[in-house]
């Protein structure tokens, strides 16, 4: 092994969730891209970086953040003045860019980057946009990235339904969009409500029917969430759920909860799918009773989709809620559109207010949720980006959740109507650098099976994240020391340093190939482009000698 | 004279974004202060000072700028008081979301001039591009107050989905003037092109020359002598001495109405 060049990251506090390290004070070696052991030889060491004073974390992974597909770029067309009010000149950044809300491409990966995020998942990538998705995420700089194709609003999905097809039909169906749109994962949006929405629904409950196919949200759950599972894909069925917005809508997501009966699911920005109807206003929080729930089911994960006051913009392929939505847009504008046979699309700019009693009420709803569900290893920390807010706020969140006093400072300058209405005050948990690693790190990893990712263990990705220790967690996680990608310093002081091209991350599983011709007849009959031109090829993604792929596989093959 | 002096020397060979640069903004500013203003020039950010001599009196609120090329894009954008004159051409959105204050032009302005603007007077003497007092980009609207003057042509679209105030073009105006205005008042004393008002919902139009025709959306009212109509010319007359001789002896006008609901006008004076 002569020869060998090795960067020594020397005496930094270490959080390393995925083997129960926490805060030790280690060194961590870096050799070829990976995590390697401590070297024998001690001229193996040809660089090193003394980190006493600082703290040691993998890559940060967000498990969900709008950052391609169709209704991004929707939003950035339509938000010119978002790009005009937040321009990033060359200098600053590697290339040039703009945007607050719905940053340009090469600003997401900086800023991410910036933060010591290394990997960042797409969670709502519609099959007919797969591929400008890619191109989007490909044009992304830094991070690694994935996306997660939605299924269950698609009408061949529902005729199946209608139609009893054998579930071994459906879960065939579910491998080929994997494959097809170059997918990591399933998500469903509204459970058939989108679908129902253009035979003018304007609403779906659980055990609603679809008025064309007969089909309820609950069947649509069911049958993704069984045919993943049955699949063995690592993360489980992504579900952005019945109502979303709605006063009330507490009790359908106990009601889902309840319906996946153990079926193991992902319950994403539970925030918005957590309001009661009590008080004056009719608006309150339901955070306890579905922390509880998520706490007594083990089969649960959720992220919460925190808000944050200030202007952002909404991105759904909820056109449900979002038509719903739109007349509260602010500015006052919006795009609503059917995409194909596949779902829809809404996008609507939304200025949350500190001082307006509904928007005080969800901030403290979302900090509520992540303060009694127990198990940051099922709760991951998002702000649904952009839909809460912009990803650059997560210093920001993190601080009110590790330290309580900043948290009821906070409390204190919001709507008092609305802190009054919240228990926010009287919850004294403050979450740990450990459980802060856990829910950024380790368990995004976990739920994705990205193996390598999200640790540091021996043979992991050298994707690391050190942060100088300030007692101030937002300045702290604004601005790390040092930000390795691959074992490469991309980031210095929190400025980019270096841009490499990350990979996209693919979920692959068998099929069998006999479903292509019911797909092929489908196609014919219905869609605009062919079964084949649908389906995005690796070269589309990796052919340039930018891009890679990372395929992983199913925990157990079916 | 408290006069603050932006001195181009050489047109730059890249365009730059003057927003901010406006007397309002400069005001209380050290002249050190002032050279460093950062400025947007293409992908890169630049020195306000990298590009002008600057000298005269600061603290005042009177800000030139002499020299000016088509380079130069956002001039005047978002003032809100004070006097800016501007002595050579300029690029797009001159006062563009501007508030308050007077900002003139010896020379000629590109697209967009006054989009979105709220108030203030904007004065050129020259002609101006496409979209004048149209929205700014990502707008939903408009001017929605205040005036602007162009002493000779001016492109397509004058006052696109304006919502207030009043535009004059001394000159001809191109195709589509006045469309979608939601209300406010244009007028045009030369030729004006095809497709006047079309979509319009309020406002009104008034056209020194009758133009070509008019879009299937619009109905003859019939021949009025306006009360209005005298207070609007005498305004707009007391505005240029050019203007005055050009409206004097007007008496009656030649009313339309359309075009989407019905409520938009279009006046043809004679
Ligand atoms: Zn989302």
């Amino acid at each position: 092994m002569a020869g060998r060049s090795i960067t020594e990251l020397r005496g930094g506090r270490v959080y390393d969730p995925a083997h129960g390290i926490d805060g030790v004070v280690q060194s961590i070696y870096l050799c070829d891209g990976q995590v390697v052991g401590a070297p024998s030889d001690p001229s193996d060491i040809k660089v090193s970086h003394d980190l006493s004073g600082c703290i040691v974390m993998a890559g940060g992974i967000d498990i969900h953040t709008h950052i391609g597909g169709g209704k991004v770029n929707l939003a950035r067309m339509m938000l010119p003045e978002d790009h005009r009010q937040d321009l990033v000149a060359r200098g600053r950044h590697p290339r040039m860019g703009s945007g607050h809300a719905a940053p340009s491409t090469l600003t997401v990966g900086y800023r991410y980057a910036e933060m010591g995020y290394t990997a960042c998942f797409e969670p709502a990538m519609l099959a007919a946009n797969a591929r400008q998705a890619h191109l989007e995420m490909g044009d992304t700089p830094i991070v690694d990235k994935g996306a997660y194709v939605l299924l269950g609003n698609d009408d061949l999905m529902l005729r199946m339904l209608a139609g009893k097809e054998p579930g071994v039909k459906v879960r065939d169906y579910i491998a080929w969009t994997l494959r097809a749109a170059q997918a990591m994962a399933i998500k469903v949006v509204n459970p058939g409500g989108i679908n129902a929405f253009k035979f003018n629904q304007r609403k779906l409950d659980l055990d609603e029917q679809n008025a064309y196919y007969g089909i309820t949200p609950r069947q649509v759950l069911l049958a993704l969430a069984d045919g993943i599972r049955e699949l063995g894909l690592p993360h489980p069925l992504h579900i952005h759920g019945c109502n979303l917005g709605v006063p009330g809508n507490l009790d359908t997501t106990l009601a889902t909860i309840a319906a996946l009966d153990g079926l193991p699911a992902h319950l994403t920005h539970v925030q918005f799918h957590s309001y009661g109807t009590e008080g004056d206003r009719k608006f309150s929080s339901g955070a306890a009773a579905v922390a509880e729930a998520v706490n007594r089911s083990p089969n649960i994960s959720m992220d919460v989709g925190q808000i944050l006051f200030g202007q952002t913009v909404t991105e759904s392929g909820d056109s449900m809620r979002q038509y719903a939505g739109s007349a509260f847009g602010s500015p006052k504008k919006s795009v609503l559109m059917d995409i194909e046979c596949d779902a829809g699309c809404g996008v609507v700019p939304f200025k949350y207010k500190d001082k307006n009693f509904v928007n005080a009420l969800q901030w403290a709803i979302g900090l509520e949720l992540f303060l009694l569900v127990s198990d940051p290893w099922r709760l991951f920390l998002t702000t649904d980006h952009p839909n809460g807010a912009p990803f650059t706020t997560y210093p920001h969140l993190i601080r009110l959740l590790m330290d309580r006093s900043f948290r009821n400072d906070m409390l204190k300058t919001i709507n008092p109507d609305a802190a009054a209405a919240s228990t926010l005050a009287s919850i004294e948990r403050e979450y740990t650098l450990y459980e802060i690693a856990i829910m950024t790190r380790a368990g995004p990893a976990r739920s994705l099976g990205l193996g390598n990712l999200g640790h540091l263990g021996v043979g992991a990705r050298g994707d690391v994240a050190v942060y100088v220790d300030h007692p101030d967690r937002e300045r702290m996680f604004t601005t790390p020391r040092f930000v390795f990608k691959a074992g490469e310093m991309i980031v210095r002081d929190g400025r980019v340093i270096a841009s490499p091209t990350g990979a996209t991350h693919v979920m692959r599983v068998d099929y069998d190939t006999s479903i292509e011709r019911t797909l092929d007849a489908y196609f014919e009959r219905y869609m605009t482009v062919s079964r084949r031109n649908l389906a995005v090829a690796d070269g589309e993604i990796d052919g340039d000698g930018r891009g890679s792929l990372i395929a992983h596989g199913a925990r157990r093959s079916s | 004279m408290s006069t603050l002096i932006l001195r181009l020397e050489a047109a730059p060979d890249f365009d730059v974004d003057l927003s901010g640069i406006t007397p309002d903004a400069l005001k209380d500013k050290r002249l050190p202060d002032i050279r460093r203003l950062k400025l947007r020039q293409g992908q890169r950010d630049m020195a306000l000072g990298d590009l002008f001599a600057i000298d005269g009196t600061v603290g005042g609120d009177e800000l030139e700028i002499h020299g000016a090329c088509t380079r130069l894009h956002h001039v005047g954008a978002g003032m809100r008081a004070g006097q800016l004159r501007v002595i050579g051409d300029c690029g797009a959105w001159l006062g563009s979301e501007m508030r308050g204050g007077t900002l003139s032009v010896r020379g000629n302005a590109g697209d967009g001039v006054g989009a979105s603007m709220r108030g203030g007077l904007i004065d050129i003497s020259g002609s101006v591009g496409d979209y004048l007092g149209a929205p700014f980009p990502g707008a939903v609207s408009g001017m929605k107050g205040g005036t602007i003057l162009v002493q000779r042509r001016a492109g397509r679209r004058v006052g696109d989905r304006m919502r207030r105030g009043l535009v004059v073009i001394g000159g001809d105006a191109g195709h589509g003037c006045g469309s979608q205005m939601i209300a406010g008042s244009i007028v045009v004393l030369g030729a004006v092109d095809s497709g006047v008002g079309t979509g319009m919902r309020r406002g009104t139009i008034a056209l020194a020359q009758a133009p070509a025709g008019l879009g299937p959306g619009f109905a003859l009212n019939g021949h009025f002598d306006l009360a209005f109509t005298q207070l609007l010319l005498r305004h707009v007359g007391g505005l240029k001495s050019a203007w005055r001789s050009r409206l004097s002896g007007i008496a009656s006008v030649e009313r339309w109405v359309g075009d989407a609901g019905g409520l938009g006008e279009i006046l043809i004076l004679s």
